[in-house]
């Protein structure tokens, strides 16, 4: 096919002076090939020939593919001549080309690639342009830019680099734009400007279309969403740069550069008997800072209204606070305080729940490496607390009475003596039991133990713990929460050494 | 007039010649539509007599277009649309290879040439997403400024980053206790945002820019409230556009507030290159430097440097998938005084993430990271060096229901692994926002 194509335009050139330098892949409109004093009406497929002008009219567009497959679109009013063309095995390769008038895109084929102003050029009326690169848009304005939606245009040659780079040279010399780039040349005087911006009249809005009104073509438009290469994908819109870390919680240092989060060093010793959200009563052994006890008062005058003991529990009183009482060996060693909430919110093992006689006692804590070195036994009495509260309607008979403790520092072991509380429900009694001394390290110690007894020949169960109070851990904070069935009850005291120990 | 009518007998010859080689213009046509479209561009360069055909025009711009030759397919196409001017879907290739070439101007005009026609709700969505585009490229050709807010709302299973176990072991220590601050709290939350941004060119390829924002993350939680986030930020700097590559230097402060009061303070300078390759492949490179300033942790001063590569592949496919993936190396400078090394580290970050644009309106996002750090010393508490690796999975849906107003659903997942207790974290952060740009 495309030997027959050469083989046409040979036939179809005057004298068979030239070869054929391209051909129409489009004429709309007045297209007209000046050859010689000849003028040769345009359609697809015209060949055109070195040394051919092309006259594209108004309202008509053009567009050539030379042999270098180099294709030129020609815009409305442009007047574009094929100065010397040549591109055969037989002579050097060359494509200069005048632009009288108007404008053109193109994109450059094998000439243009050979990056050589010798070989390929475009002279218009202000410069001469040379290509390193592959596709450019120029218009030369001689009153013809300008309208009424342009307003007045400057004459001169205006150009667009779309990509790769041309040459720009003329009396002042040689100027290179790369792509992206616009410029303006007002006269062979003149060095070119470099614009901000593409001229709105830059690129060809196809004029020629207005002659084809009303054709729709063989495709069709059912697919258009179809188009659209995702927006995303320009280079305007770059990754974000890297950004510090987020907020992280426990990366929060004090003044002193440590972790803030982790509680400050175990001060106080606390322990809670309750009747917890299971139903039984329980006695809570916590060792904590002096921040997780809301407090009023000082020294052993001092009441809890709530406290807060990340993964244990965590309680609000909602009344009175009754039974308020305290002990210090005159020292402020030991500080211990208890009481009892009548009415308070405790939230532990994940649940809430409302109660009544919620009881606590708190103290100076033992330095845990105190009881972890200690030997010896200590026997220990009650030497004051609360009075034991029942769950159900009911009071204490007596005085309240606490176990007596003998502690066996080498064993790590505690004997609970036998006790009995009597409500006026009914009596819980237990034998004698035994249980352990605890060391966390770095925290605190205590004790703790589990007794079965009864409660009016129904059996219960008596859960008891505490921790270590004062320097020398002499004193302890205990509590005791007795269950038998539904009937629950609780009491805690402050231990000291017996008398005689 | 014997050359006129010699030629007029050559193209009538040719004419015919070609209406009998039909073939190709269908061929090229069965490939685009296997998404070959490489093959197809192939195809149509070893058939270059049929240039100039209308059918073939059509089928061989787009393929051009989509293979990554634009200038040959806008001339197709340019050619198609002289003839056809009433044929919307070459309009909008038409347009569609303008917007690659970078001729806004002329893209603009074509896709509001098919929206005066009022296509189809779903091409209406796709054109305006061109528009957005066009919008955000012109900042390089005339000053321009945008703005948005926000709002919405979800759910953070970790407001605090916090740790799931309340008791650690610390062998300094021994078992410690963590505030209950430091432990994982889990709340809804109100989002809020604002911001604009503006561009101003001030010579060829020049342009200066600037740009502020705020935004907030309020919990619903009263205990949560003290974990609010407050972000302030602001930025300006230059950008030049040189051939395919976009240079930017930008000076920004910000301030992140925890509890409405200052957590930290930063101030960075950094510098960007982006080379667009082709319609499809941005490489890019930034280098990064920020002061970082904790008001109430002044341990934790430090100087941060960042250098990194990225890389933007887009591919003509259904749902026009977007891939990225960006490699960061970065040093976090502890600068205390005295000096804590145990809390300077390097950083090693990977990320990977796909766009897809499922149906008009709708866009798809997924993304993974990975972060490892390495402490310099051993921490002082914990007796070990440090050392973090964080994996993140993040998945976005968006709808877009106007050119101003759009849906997004975001979907976080974070597992902070590390060798030291304290700054273990998991974390799922589910975000649903309305969005309006003007």
């Amino acid at each position: 096919m495309r030997s027959l194509i050469i083989l046409l335009g040979l036939l179809s050139a005057p004298g068979l002076a030239s070869a054929q330098a391209g051909r129409f892949l489009l004429a709309v409109g007045d297209v007209v090939v000046v050859r010689g004093q000849a003028e040769i009406r345009a359609a697809t497929g015209t060949p055109v020939r070195s040394g051919d002008t092309i006259r594209v009219g108004p309202a008509s567009n053009a567009q050539i593919r030379m042999t270098d497959e180099s294709i030129v679109g020609l815009r409305p009013g442009t007047v574009f001549a094929i100065d010397a063309y040549e591109y055969s095995e037989q002579a050097e390769p060359r494509s200069i080309f005048s632009l009288l008038k108007g404008g053109f895109r193109t994109v450059t084929g094998a000439i243009g690639r050979l990056h050589n102003r010798e070989r390929y050029a475009v002279r218009t009326p202000t410069a001469t342009i040379g290509i390193r690169g592959t596709h450019y848009t120029v218009v030369h304005c001689d009153n013809d830019c300008g309208g009424a939606d342009r307003g007045s245009i400057s004459n001169g040659t205006y150009g667009g680099v779309t990509d790769g780079r041309i040459e720009v040279v003329n009396q002042t010399g040689e100027h290179e734009f790369a792509a992206n780039t616009f410029f303006y040349v007002a006269s062979a005087g003149t060095a070119p400007q470099n614009l901000i911006a593409p001229p709105n009249f830059l690129y060809d809005r196809l004029e020629g279309q207005a002659r084809s009104r009303g054709n729709q073509g063989n495709e069709s438009s059912e697919t258009l969403a179809r188009s659209g290469l995702n927006a995303e994908s320009r280079s305007s819109e770059v990754p974000p740069p890297p950004q510090p870390s987020p907020f992280i919680v426990t990366e929060q240092r004090t003044s002193s550069g440590q972790p803030a989060v982790l509680a400050a060093a175990s001060a106080l010793g606390f322990t809670g008997a309750w009747t917890s959200a299971t139903g039984d009563a329980t006695s809570v052994t916590a060792f904590v800072s002096n921040e997780m006890l809301t407090r009023t008062g000082s020294g052993a005058s001092q009441t809890l209204t709530a406290f807060n003991i990340p993964g244990t529990a965590s309680g609000t009183a909602l009344g009175p606070i009754n039974q308020s009482g305290g002990f210090d060996p005159g020292d402020g060693s030991v500080n211990a305080n208890w009481g009892v909430w009548a009415v308070g919110s405790i939230t532990d093992g994940g649940t809430t729940r409302i109660l009544e006689g919620a009881h606590y006692i708190f103290g100076n804590l033992t330095p845990p490496e105190v009881i972890a070195t200690r030997t010896g036994t200590l026997s220990m009495i009650s030497s004051g607390g609360t009075t034991p509260t029942i769950n159900v309607v009911g009071s204490f008979v007596g005085a309240p009475t606490y176990p007596t403790l003998s502690l066996d520092f080498d064993m790590r072991s505690v004997r609970v003596g036998a006790f009995s509380w009597s409500f006026t429900v009914g009596t819980f009694s237990f034998p004698a039991g035994d249980g352990t001394i605890f060391v966390v390290p770095g925290r605190g110690a205590g004790v703790k133990a589990s007794i079965t007894g009864t409660f009016s020949s129904v059996p219960a169960t008596a859960a008891m713990s505490g921790a270590f109070f004062g320097p020398a851990g002499n004193y302890l904070g205990v509590g005791i929460g007795v269950t038998s069935g539904a009937v629950s009850g609780q009491g805690v005291t402050i231990y000291t050494r017996a008398p005689g120990a | 007039m014997r050359g006129p009518g010699l030629a007029a007998v050559a193209a009538i010859l040719l004419f015919a010649c070609s209406e009998s080689f039909a073939a190709p213009a269908d061929e090229l046509r069965t490939l685009l539509e296997q998404g070959r479209s490489a093959d197809a561009y192939a195809l149509g360069r070893s058939h270059a007599e049929e240039l100039g055909k209308p059918d073939f025009d059509f089928y061989y711009g787009i393929a051009a277009l989509d293979s990554g030759h634009a200038g040959e397919g806008v001339l197709a196409l340019e050619r198609y649309v002289v003839r056809f001017p009433d044929n919307d879907r070459a309009r909008l290739e038409l347009a569609r290879g303008y917007f690659v070439l970078g001729e806004l101007v002329r893209a603009r005009e074509e896709f509001e040439t098919v929206l005066r026609k009022d296509p189809p709700p779903a091409v209406q969505a796709t054109i305006e997403r061109f528009m957005d585009s066009i919008r955000a490229q012109e900042t390089r050709y005339s000053t321009t400024a945008t703005g948005y807010v926000e709002i919405g709302g979800g759910y953070d299973s970790n407001v605090n980053s916090g740790i799931g176990n309340p008791v650690i072991s610390v062998p300094t220590l021994g078992t410690v206790q963590l505030t209950q601050a430091g432990l994982k709290s889990g709340s809804s939350f109100l989002h809020l945002g604002a911001g604009g941004s503006m561009s101003h060119p001030v010579a060829p390829g020049v342009a200066l820019l600037g740009g502020a924002s705020a935004e907030f993350k309020l919990n619903a939680g009263s205990f949560d409230k003290q974990f609010d986030l407050g972000a302030l930020a602001a930025y300006g700097g230059v950008s030049v556009i040189q051939d395919k590559d976009l240079y930017r230097a930008t000076f920004s402060l910000s301030t992140l507030e925890v509890d409405y009061n200052r957590f930290r303070d930063s101030a960075s300078v950094g510098g960007e290159w982006h080379r667009q390759v082709d319609e499809f492949n941005t490489g890019s490179v930034f280098l990064q430097y920020a002061r970082l300033q904790y008001p109430s942790s002044p341990a934790r001063n430090a100087d941060f440097y960042g250098a990194g590569v990225g890389w933007r592949r887009a591919y003509v496919a259904p749902m026009q998938p977007v891939f990225q993936v960006q490699a960061l190396l970065g040093q976090e400078k502890n600068d205390a005084s005295p000096v804590r090394d145990d809390l300077s580290r390097d950083l090693y970050t990977l990320r990977g993430g796909l766009a897809l644009t499922p149906a008009a309106r709708w866009g798809l996002s997924a993304g993974l990271s990975y972060t490892r750090s390495r402490f310099k010393e051993a921490d002082p508490l914990f007796l070990v060096t440090r050392g973090d690796d964080y994996y993140g999975f993040d998945a976005g849906v968006s709808y877009r229901l106007s050119k101003q107003l759009a849906l997004r659903g975001d979907y976080l997942h974070s597992d902070n692994r590390s060798n030291i207790e304290l700054y273990k974290y998991t974390r799922d952060l589910i975000t649903l926002r309305a969005r309006y740009e003007f």
